[in-house]
């Protein structure tokens, strides 16, 4: 039987992007035929269920699983459009103490014998809840945002999983709500910037996109939209996980024209 | 007699000349005075000048090697092994294998000066960027060939080298010794520390060391070339020190 994947989503600082991270990438993936299990670490404060647009069909969830209350199929949550993506949620009554590493990693090493893919959505902070996300993982993605604060706690985190470098396979980053304009203008971080601090392999860059808001509160993953910016990152990063070399988009194309324009009166 | 230790300039040595190489209790009274030693001679290499008559000693090297782990026990190494008129005594083929490497190294042209560095601190290696929430506290040097990010930290007693971006606070000369310095490839931090003298480098500050006073060529490196004047960060190679009780920056070229 074909063992499958875990990756899990982190990034230290919360607000980042990586539970619409996490949701997107597992849409793709599943969107291309993967068998994939989205799994929500951030017991006591939920989301991925929301963005998936499940939170009305939540049963059970991944402390009863731990706790042995109900088995692990009757806790995962078919998705409403795609039958090969799964969600396993967190509890919401609960807290990060209710489980341990050791049972995360029991609990990710039957999944990966279900799944092709299992994303863990880690919470935000370094504590347990982030002990707990990497207990069992493959590979790590590393969500930041081109500002100073994100990239100074994804720093903490990449030193706290180099620190288990045996563990993970890969550990790659994405840089999530750039806004070329501003990068232009020298009024935010450049992603060289970026990834010459953390020196990690970059997997994608996510443009900042209004359509994420508005797919956020419908509850309907944008990378299973024609959306050609965030979403099409997403679908890009999706065929880079399966190991395709897919050019990065050129977020300066918008600009290009009014470049132009500019240099003719300068 | 007791167990002689000597220093002067081609180093520090344990003087067993007077020693009784087949007495039982030599190695019984070596252990105690190494135990005591290792106070101030841990982490330095030491000579042993024997008796003369050495080789008519029967187990003598075996005796010696006794003392070599019993040094090795409280860190210490040996250098050399000499008589009591502190030249080479043993030829390679007298000694046991464990001590060839010592041997070899004396039977070597003895006109050169064998360089005593056992009183230079010892340097910490680092092959790695330093990541935030990273701290590293050494009695020595420490050399970084990667980057230092912010919020990570070193605090050593001897000079810092950083063959990389320092984006944070390092500490140099923890101890109060001011003849230290920081050598960095990329000084992007906003506070430098040498023993208890500070200096903030605001972004401004970081930008006039960045600008270039004019071109200029050394070794094959163009000053101008790899300044970046607007993210604050310098990219040329700064050496910080003290002079006068205050800390300057200075181009390491």
């Amino acid at each position: 039987m074909a063992i499958g994947k875990v990756i899990v989503v982190t990034s230290g600082k919360g607000g980042v992007g990586k539970t619409t991270t996490t949701a997107n990438i597992g849409a793709a993936l599943a969107n291309m035929g993967k068998t994939v299990c989205v799994m929500d670490m951030d017991i006591g404060l939920r989301n991925l269920d929301i963005l998936m647009g499940l939170e009305n069909r939540v049963v059970y969830n991944l402390v009863d699983v731990v706790e042995g209350t109900c088995k692990i199929k009757q806790a995962l949550v078919k998705d409403k459009k795609l039958p090969n993506l799964n969600l396993l949620p967190a509890a919401q009554t609960r807290d990060k103490t209710a489980v341990n590493a050791d049972q995360i990693k029991t609990l990710v090493d039957e999944l990966k014998t279900m799944f092709d893919f299992v994303l863990v959505d880690c919470p935000a902070g370094i504590e347990s809840g982030f002990q707990n996300s990497i207990a069992g993982a493959d590979r790590a993605l590393i969500v930041v945002t081109p500002e100073m604060s994100s990239v100074r706690d994804a720093d903490r985190i990449v030193g706290l999983l180099e620190a288990r470098r045996d563990q993970f396979e890969d550990i790659n980053l994405i840089v999530n709500r750039v806004r070329p304009g501003l990068i232009e203008a020298n009024q935010m971080m450049s992603i060289d910037d970026i990834c010459d601090i953390l020196s990690v392999d970059l997997i994608g860059v996510i443009p900042d996109d209004e359509d994420i808001v508005i797919s956020t509160n419908k509850g309907e993953p944008l990378s299973l939209t024609t959306n050609k910016s965030a979403g099409q990152a997403y679908r890009n990063i999706a065929r880079r996980i399966l190991g395709e070399e897919v050019p990065f988009m050129d977020l300066n194309k918008r600009l290009g024209i009014f470049k132009k324009i500019k240099a003719m009166f300068a | 007699m007791p167990i002689t230790l000597k220093q002067n300039k081609k180093g520090t040595f344990l003087d067993l000349s007077s020693e009784d190489f087949s007495s039982r209790n030599l190695l019984k009274e070596f252990a105690v005075f190494t135990s005591d030693a290792s106070k101030f001679l841990a982490g330095s290499s030491v000579s042993l000048i024997v008796p003369e008559n050495i080789n008519e000693t029967k187990n003598s090297f075996s005796i010696i090697d006794e003392m070599k782990k019993e040094l090795n026990l409280n860190n210490i190494s040996i250098k050399s092994i000499l008589s009591s008129d502190e030249t080479p005594i043993l030829r390679a083929q007298e000694a046991p294998a464990l001590l060839q490497e010592e041997i070899v190294s004396v039977d070597q042209d003895q006109s050169r000066e064998i360089i005593d560095t056992s009183y230079l601190p010892e340097t910490l290696y680092i092959e790695a960027n330093l990541r935030s929430g990273q701290l590293v506290r050494y009695p020595g040097n420490v050399f970084v060939l990667g980057d230092v990010n912010p919020s990570a930290e070193i605090i050593a007693s001897g000079d810092i080298i950083i063959w990389g971006s320092l984006r944070d606070v390092v500490h140099a000369g923890a101890n109060g010794d001011k003849i230290l310095k920081k050598f960095v490839m990329n000084l992007a931090t906003g506070q430098i520390r040498i023993a208890d003298e500070m200096l903030s480098l605001d972004k401004n500050k970081l930008r006039e060391l960045a600008r270039p006073q004019a071109k200029s060529f050394a070794f094959g490196l163009i000053a101008s070339k790899n300044s970046s004047e607007d993210s604050g960060s310098t990219k040329i190679p700064l050496v910080a020190k003290i002079r006068n009780n205050e800390i300057i920056i200075a181009r390491y070229f």
